[in-house]
């Protein structure tokens, strides 16, 4: 095999170990990498004739990506020893890097990730190349993990107690020229100039580079104040931040605390012990889990489209300027597409190009749009009032109204006007998009394209695909949601699709537990604890009563057997308790700053379908909310509804915020074991249908198989 | 080595920083220094001429209180051209530290007659407002030590000064100032100042406007953590509100105002000013305390009024706890917490307040000191010239 470093030396004695994995588009850390590291640091160990020694990746753009996360990730199923000597192996390493008997300077140009930044801080010197591509980051706490290779001692003693903190504990990459101000970096060049300029800085440290390197190994000395003060602050930021349910930050801020004011030896030996707390945990190995099944989404959003030529798209229209239509409009405006935004009167029209214009000017407002970002979306973005301005476009999706016989008969008319080669793609999020699809203009060229509210910070979109849907169709439209940044997941046609099939259940249930007993905050409270971003009751006030009721009676058209009717819903809308829109729901909105408050007129109308009246524990709630979602994702990918379970799991992660620290729903039963759940199941299957497992989950749980047998979706 | 007496004192009222309906929302900065340093020559009949300097205390310098704000002042009065203008930023201690920069220049024998205090427009100009600290300010110290209701949730956390303390404190400060608002006795510092009332008439003012005469410890104790939301004790009623106005006092050599007749109100006896840590810079006077008694070769028994910066309540009892001070001697008349906090023109405020407070309650040795942003204290010790 060839080897992953390449040394070279020029003669005023310099040494230029060049990094570059052969057959890999990016450098990481495999064991085997870090052996081959080893062996070089071994020789570089005896040259004491040597000036210096500059490290360079060999691939453009790309330094170190870090660790391999999947030797990571694999370690939840290791023994501690087995942790504590894989972080062991990474410092032994680091500090003889560090120990060199020369002056040495990373040389950074395009992405230098966790284990790779580790290692640059074990360098004396570090240049950047001043391209955008080169971002530093110590994201480990992203996937769980704590820096683990020095990250945690080192870089504090470099750039001080907070930034080190705000970059550990949030992840957050950044740039060379940032990587300048906080002296990370001594200086961003130009690519061309990195060399040079760590010659010089060789020449100009000649005298005092070794001193540098000691003071870097004593303690960083703060006073009890600044010492109690900064993390006292940071320790309370953080915990509202992460609810408890990410422990990584707040162990890499223990690393901190406890080891800055050590010497570095004996800092290092506290982030060893605070590391073996987090890597190889489930939340880890769940985060690095959701890494692995982002990416596998990129080359594989559920359907194979290998041999497939999406089309080129030019133009895109939308029907309905609601919020939905004027949010996915939008979208594409932003990222320059000329859009047709289409309504039936001015008033509403003009109402949804305000939209528009409001979601780039609250981006302005953060800094991450400008007026030119305005002004250019707003150029794009035509108004109509006739379909006629759907006639040249390419791909038009319908966002109107969700009754399929207005649907069906606005179809018809648009049969005239698009381009016979036109695609044609529904927003409906409840419909069946085969049976729509008789009313399309061209069946091959329909499908459905099923947003999520708010369409500009939602980033999954549902493509559906009909009986009859082409792959060309599925593949355009795939293209075109990535186009628009978005994260598109292929399902197949079935009543809510996937992910309102999996969520309906959920919400059912915690309405049938109000009407047993269980108080609308105690729900929501199970469920937040669980990770869910919102409770289901505040959920369905957000979204709209009337909106669940609808979806509601289409599941239980479809899926009888299984599913719970709310009466309670029905009478709510009578009374105009439609959720936050209308002031009243389950709760009132119509207080100061519209927050949610308790609404004793709601009482009478709930005590009519109370019943019972008895009290339940966070487990049980826990359990009903989340089991029928999970037995009903295994009938779904049993279905084939979903590809694969990477899809199932994506799709509640990026659709409904489902706590990514658990990996998603089929990474949950993984993790509690299928057989732990069925048991669990069995106990509330007098309950209904909804409750009783698969023959094929109870097949998998008797073999003791598992969702997610790799890690990484990709190895299979 | 000369000596530095006080002549007079003036301030505007202290208006509510806001651009709703805060007394001064259209007046500015400038204009409210120059009003008091007329009424300063104004009111203690010294010849415009004679004064050669005015030093005056400015945090945020710059927009209308940038490019040596004093001089400009100076420029928009009657004093001739003659007189000079500095701004002085010590944070929070500015206007007392400019008139401690007077007494130094008189005792150096360089400018003698002197205008010296502080302005601060807190709704034009906001505290944050372009800050910008450098980087290597927080190899040591975390981002917050400038996050002054961060460091009095530490500091109430570090000397265990409860929510119940803190909230009692602010309501003897508020009850304190409406009794000395309503007795005149902090009238006699105010010099009627143009600005608008609530409803937007424009009105002459004359007392401030944040003191609440109504507030009760229960109105407090329902008021939610301010800085903190999860578990703090630190609210905006135990807090300072954030302020604009000016304040200053006219002062000579002991010598000079001998030569022209006049009746000083106070000698200026010993100064001082000490650094902490920037996490506990409210505990700031303590230290620079220790060090003005000990210039003044005074007890702390010996100072017969105390004016403590009440930045904080959780911050000034902090300091009264270090110091192991009673109430009975501090703030007698309210402090920032009702009055309100114009950063660089309190520690003028409080200098005012004690001089008159000094010569009511007839001590001859009276103490002010203030907190300072960043992690200082200043403190200046005061005698009465007719004791």
């Amino acid at each position: 095999m060839a080897s992953a470093f390449r040394f070279e030396e020029s003669d005023g004695k310099i040494g230029l170990l060049t990094f570059d994995i052969p057959g890999q588009k990016v450098n990481t850390f495999s064991e085997a990498v870090l052996g081959e590291l080893a062996e070089q640091v071994s020789q570089l160990e005896q040259r004491t004739d040597l000036k210096g020694l500059f490290l360079q990746s060999g691939k453009p753009g790309q330094f170190i990506a870090g660790a391999d996360l999947g030797e990571l990730g694999a370690l939840v199923d290791e023994s501690c020893e087995q942790v504590a000597k894989r972080i062991a192996i990474g410092h032994e390493l680091f500090d003889r890097v560090s120990r060199l008997p020369f002056p040495t300077v990373a040389l950074i140009d395009g992405n230098c990730m966790g284990g790779g930044t580790e290692l640059v801080l074990a360098f004396d010197y570090r240049i950047a190349s001043n391209s955008p591509k080169t971002k530093i980051a110590l994201p480990e706490v992203k996937v769980g993990l704590i820096p683990g290779w020095g990250g945690t001692q080192r870089l504090p003693r470099l750039i001080g107690v907070q930034h080190a903190i705000d970059m550990i504990c949030s992840g957050d990459p950044l740039t060379a020229e940032k990587a300048t101000t906080l002296g990370l970096v001594f200086d961003a060049v130009p690519f061309d100039e990195m060399f040079n300029e760590a010659q010089r800085l060789i020449e100009q440290n000649s005298d005092n580079w070794e001193q540098d390197r000691k003071l870097r190994e004593q303690p960083l000395g703060l006073s009890e104040d600044q010492l109690n003060f900064a993390f006292l602050v940071a320790e309370g930021y953080l915990k509202g931040k992460t609810k408890g349910h990410y422990p990584a930050p707040l162990a890499a801020l223990k690393a901190l605390r406890e080891g800055i004011n050590l010497t570095l030896e004996e800092g290092l030996a506290v982030e060893r012990e605070v590391a073996l707390g987090v890597i190889g945990s489930p939340v880890s190995a769940n985060l690095i889990g959701v890494f692995f099944k982002t990416n596998y989404l990129s080359s594989n959003p559920g359907a194979d489209l290998r041999d497939v030529q999406a089309r080129d798209i030019e133009r895109v229209g939308v029907l309905g300027a609601g919020i939905m239509g004027a949010g996915i409009a939008t979208a594409h405006a932003r990222v320059g597409i000329p859009t047709a935004l289409v309504e039936v009167d001015n008033e509403r029209l003009n109402a949804g190009l305000k939209s528009a214009a409001a979601v780039v000017e609250s981006r302005i407002k953060i800094g991450r749009a400008t007026q030119q970002d305005l002004a250019q979306t707003l150029g794009l973005l035509s108004g109509s009032l006739s379909h006629q301005a759907f006639a040249d476009n390419d791909v038009v999706i319908e966002a109107i109204v969700e009754n399929e016989s207005v649907k069906t008969e606005v179809y018809g008319q648009l049969a005239g006007v698009l381009r016979d080669d036109a695609i044609l793609a529904s927003n409906t999020s409840t419909i069946s998009i085969t049976r729509l699809a008789k009313s399309a203009p061209n069946p091959e060229r329909f499908a459905g394209m099923h947003f999520f509210s708010p369409v500009d910070r939602m980033p999954l979109v549902e493509i559906v695909r009909g009986e009859q849907t082409s792959d060309e169709t599925i593949a355009t439209l795939v293209q075109l949601a990535r186009r628009i940044r978005k994260t598109p997941i292929v399902v197949n046609d079935c009543a809510g699709f996937l992910v309102n099939r999996l969520l309906m259940p959920y919400m059912a249930e915690a309405i049938l537990m109000l009407t047993e007993g269980a108080s609308m905050d105690a729900i929501d409270r199970a469920a937040t604890r669980f990770g869910m971003p919102l409770g289901p009751i505040s959920l369905h006030d957000n979204v709209g009563i009337d909106t669940i009721c609808f979806a509601g009676r289409v599941m239980l058209d479809a899926y009888q057997d299984r599913t719970v009717a709310c009466p309670l819903l029905d009478e709510m809308v009578e009374h105009r308790r439609c959720g936050k829109k209308t002031g009243l729901g389950f709760y009132s909105y119509k207080g100061k700053k519209g927050k949610a408050v308790d609404d004793p007129d709601f009482l009478p109308i709930l005590d009519r379908y109370r019943t019972d009246e008895r009290e339940f524990t966070d487990e049980e709630i826990t359990d009903r909310l989340f089991l029928p979602m999970l037995l009903e994702a295994v009938r779904a990918l049993e279905d084939g509804i979903a590809a694969e379970p990477t899809h199932v799991d994506m799709s509640l992660i990026l659709g409904v915020g489902f706590p990514p620290f658990r990996g998603g729903i089929l990474s949950w039963c993984d993790t509690e074991g299928a057989g732990a759940i069925i048991d669990r199941a069995d106990t509330y299957v007098a309950l209904g249908k909804r409750f009783e497992a698969t023959d094929a989950l109870r097949k998998m749980a008797s073999q003791g198989e598992r969702f997610f047998p790799n890690i990484n979706p990709a190895r299979k | 080595m000369r000596s530095t007496v006080i002549i007079g004192v003036a301030r505007t009222p202290f208006a509510k920083a806001s651009p709703k309906d805060g007394y001064f929302r259209d007046v500015r900065a400038d204009e409210l220094s120059a009003h008091v340093i007329q009424s300063l020559v104004d009111q203690t009949g010294v010849e415009p001429q004679l004064v050669e300097d005015v030093r005056w205390g400015c945090v945020q310098q710059f927009a209308e209180q940038g490019t040596d704000m004093a001089r400009t002042a100076v420029l928009l009065t009657n004093l001739p051209v003659d007189t000079c203008g500095v701004t002085v930023n010590r944070n929070c201690g500015s206007g007392l530290q400019a008139i401690n920069d007077c007494a130094m220049s008189i005792a150096a024998d360089c400018e003698d007659v002197q205008i010296a205090g502080g302005v601060e427009h807190m709704h034009h100009l906001p505290m944050t407002k372009e800050y910008d600290p450098p980087p290597g300010l927080f190899r040591r110290n975390g981002t917050a030590v400038m996050h002054m209701g961060m460091i009095a949730e530490y500091l109430a956390g570090k000397y265990r000064i409860s929510r119940e303390r803190q909230d009692e404190f602010a309501l003897r400060s508020h009850l304190l100032a409406a009794k000395a608002t309503e007795n005149g006795q902090l009238g006699n510092e105010i010099v009627p100042t143009w600005g608008r009332d609530a409803s937007g008439r424009k009105v002459e003012l004359t007392s401030d406007q944040a003191i609440r005469p109504d507030s009760t410890i229960e109105a407090l104790a329902a008021l939610p953590p301010a800085f903190n939301p999860a578990g703090g004790c630190v609210t905006a009623g135990n807090s300072s509100p954030t302020s604009v106005g000016a304040a200053g006092v006219l002062l000579m050599s002991e010598d000079k105002a001998n030569e022209l007749g006049l009746k000083p109100l106070a000698r200026i006896r010993a100064m001082a000013v000490a650094g902490v840590d920037p996490a506990v810079m409210g505990i700031g006077p303590v230290r620079a305390v220790h060090k003005v008694l000990k210039r003044a070769g005074l007890s702390l028994d010996e100072i017969g009024s105390i004016e403590v910066h009440e930045a904080f309540a959780a911050q000034a009892l902090s300091v009264l706890k270090l110091l192991d001070l009673d109430f009975e001697r501090v703030n007698l008349r309210g402090g920032a917490l009702a009055i309100g906090h114009p950063l660089g023109a309190s520690g003028a405020r409080i200098a005012g307040t004690l001089i008159h407070r000094m010569r009511d309650e007839d001590s001859r040795f009276g103490l002010a000191t203030l907190c300072i942003g960043g992690g200082q204290g200043v403190a200046t010790i005061f005698e009465r010239c007719d004791s």
